[in-house]
């Protein structure tokens, strides 16, 4: 699809489909019928990320990385982006991972769909490192409690057009040198880096909460603030909320990489046949399945679980409109072209 | 007027890959570019003769990603006219300049302002999805001027950028603020401060 990810989707679409996530992510299906505009899809996916409490890259991992661009005429020196992730905290890791694998793919195809790494990056850096965190960081975090975290704050704009710049380097630079989505990435579960302990715990607090998903831009305001700038920072789990949310995406593929989760595990290697939308889906279909059982395991797990137990047929359903809906696409884009 | 020359901020707005930048780079250096890069933002001047006056005018060409949202906030504070562009094979561009339409006016808190709504890509009219008359309809709702553009064929691309001077000229004419016409976008159509005492 050319401009995958660039393109907007009818604002009005995009609204219903969003609601249907957060009444009840499981039963969301996206098929061709119901939703033929892929941008609409792609576009609640990037709503999701850039409404995260925090930004999925964190200012930590954001340094990392500028750390190694510096490195970049020694190759040797500089870490994989694997290791270079391994800052972040599991949950993220495995949502970042997961969502850098889709867009390798996404680019793979950028003969056809004209989005090469740069301009994907382009288009994902704002979404995955808000204006808010470097705002945050030089201009002293102490409006942390203030509402306004969506951007739409004043003072950030200035400085914000060179900070997207520079997001936008780093992302590249983080696509540039991820390896081409044919596996998963093994391992991450076993560095657990000391401070994802901690926020894993804060994380599962709020999770509860998600039982009620949502998405009013209000709150994610108060709670990007909250995280924004130092994740590690425990915010009150209500305002954490849609922590929770997340750390269940991140979660679903954390258990896939253990034990349980051989089906999630293959249907990701089915993915690699160059679905573009597969991958999403499987953070989507994770990340809301929760919501229907099971939710007196961990706050967080309840999602997770739940995605591995009740919500793997419709997983994998998933997986295959997906890639029916993708493969669709392709077509008639060949035929527009 | 001010006695010195003429000078207008102009910015493009609108969703992902409509074509803001292939109208500007269309207008200001006269061909069409074919890249695939999304904006992040860009600005360029240029010098044109409208009506017989010359005008300096400084276009900023924006990024169409709701992403960036967060400067949007800030270039729609100083831009004195707008053209809000959508792509007429392309529903979700339109129903989004239409949010952009409401976000201008939010920021100069004011009913109206110089805006050009311009459909772009009028080139691919089999693909058209934006009939003339919706758009049309939506812009004189809102007292805005409505045009069809491609940027690919040179078609209405100077006519969409001058219009808008031309506007900015009779809303600014109109206002009878001070001859400073950055301020013009901060005032209340009263202009009288005290009121809110």
């Amino acid at each position: 699809v050319v401009g995958l990810y660039r393109l907007c989707g009818s604002a009005a679409v995009k609204k219903e489909l969003r609601d249907w996530f957060e009444r009840n992510s499981s039963a969301v299906c996206l098929s061709d019928d119901l939703y033929p505009d892929i941008n609409v899809i792609t576009g609640v996916l990037k709503d999701f990320l850039r409404e995260l409490p925090s930004p999925l890259i964190t200012s930590t991992l954001y340094q990392v990385v500028r750390d190694a661009m510096t490195l970049r005429p020694q190759p040797q020196q500089a870490q994989s982006p694997v290791e270079l992730l391994s800052c972040l905290p599991p949950p993220e890791r495995a949502t970042l991972s997961l969502l850098l694998d889709h867009l390798s793919l996404v680019a793979s195809f950028s003969s056809s769909n004209r989005m090469t790494q740069q301009n994907l990056a382009v288009c994902f850096g704002p979404v995955l490192l808000t204006p808010t965190q470097e705002a945050w960081r030089e201009g002293g975090g102490g409006r942390a409690g203030r509402g306004g975290g969506k951007g739409f704050g004043q003072g950030e704009g200035i400085a914000s057009a060179v900070d997207f710049k520079r997001h936008i380097e780093a992302l590249h630079y983080l696509l540039q040198q991820w390896p081409v989505p044919t596996h998963r990435v093994p391992g991450d579960n076993h560095t657990s880096p000391p401070p994802s302990a901690t926020i894993t715990q804060g994380q599962q607090l709020p999770v509860l909460r998600l039982a009620v998903p949502q998405n009013p831009e209000g709150e994610v305001v108060v709670s990007r603030r909250a995280r924004g700038g130092l994740a590690r920072l425990e915010s009150p789990p209500p305002i954490n909320r849609y922590a929770g949310d997340w750390s269940i995406c991140g979660r679903d593929v954390l258990s896939g990489q253990e034990a349980d989760y051989d089906e999630v595990a293959g249907s990701e290697s089915d993915g690699d046949s160059g679905d573009d939308e597969e991958e999403k889906k499987e953070v989507w279909v994770s990340g809301g399945g929760g919501g229907a059982g099971r939710g007196d395991l961990y706050v967080d797990d309840f999602m997770d679980f739940d995605a591995s137990f009740n919500c793997r047929l419709s997983l994998k359903d998933f997986d295959t409109l997906i890639h029916d809906l993708d493969r669709e696409l392709a077509k008639q884009i060949n035929i527009c072209l | 007027m001010s006695a010195e020359e003429e000078r207008f901020k102009l910015v493009v707005v609108g969703g992902g890959g409509v074509g803001k930048s292939a109208l500007t780079i269309q207008f200001i250096q006269s061909y069409f570019v074919s890249d695939y890069d999304p904006t992040i933002e860009d600005s360029y001047t240029k010098i044109c003769t409208v009506d017989g006056k010359e005008t300096r005018l400084d276009i900023l060409d924006t990024a169409g990603q709701e992403e960036f949202g967060a400067m949007r906030e800030q270039y729609m504070r100083s831009g004195e006219g707008f053209l809000l562009v959508f792509a007429l094979n392309d529903r979700g561009s339109y129903h989004e300049v239409q949010k952009f339409h409401t976000q201008v006016l939010r920021v100069k808190d004011r009913d109206d302002f110089p805006i050009v709504l311009v459909g772009n890509k009028a080139d691919l009219e089999q693909q058209r999805v934006i009939s003339r008359e919706d758009a049309q309809a939506f812009a004189s709702d809102n007292g805005i001027h409505y045009m069809e553009s491609s940027a690919k064929n040179r078609y209405n691309v100077d006519e969409s950028f001058l219009e808008l001077v031309k506007i900015i000229r009779r809303f600014q004419e109109m206002e009878s603020t001070p001859p400073a016409a950055h301020h013009t976008g901060k005032q209340k159509s009263g202009g009288c401060p005290c009121v809110l005492l």
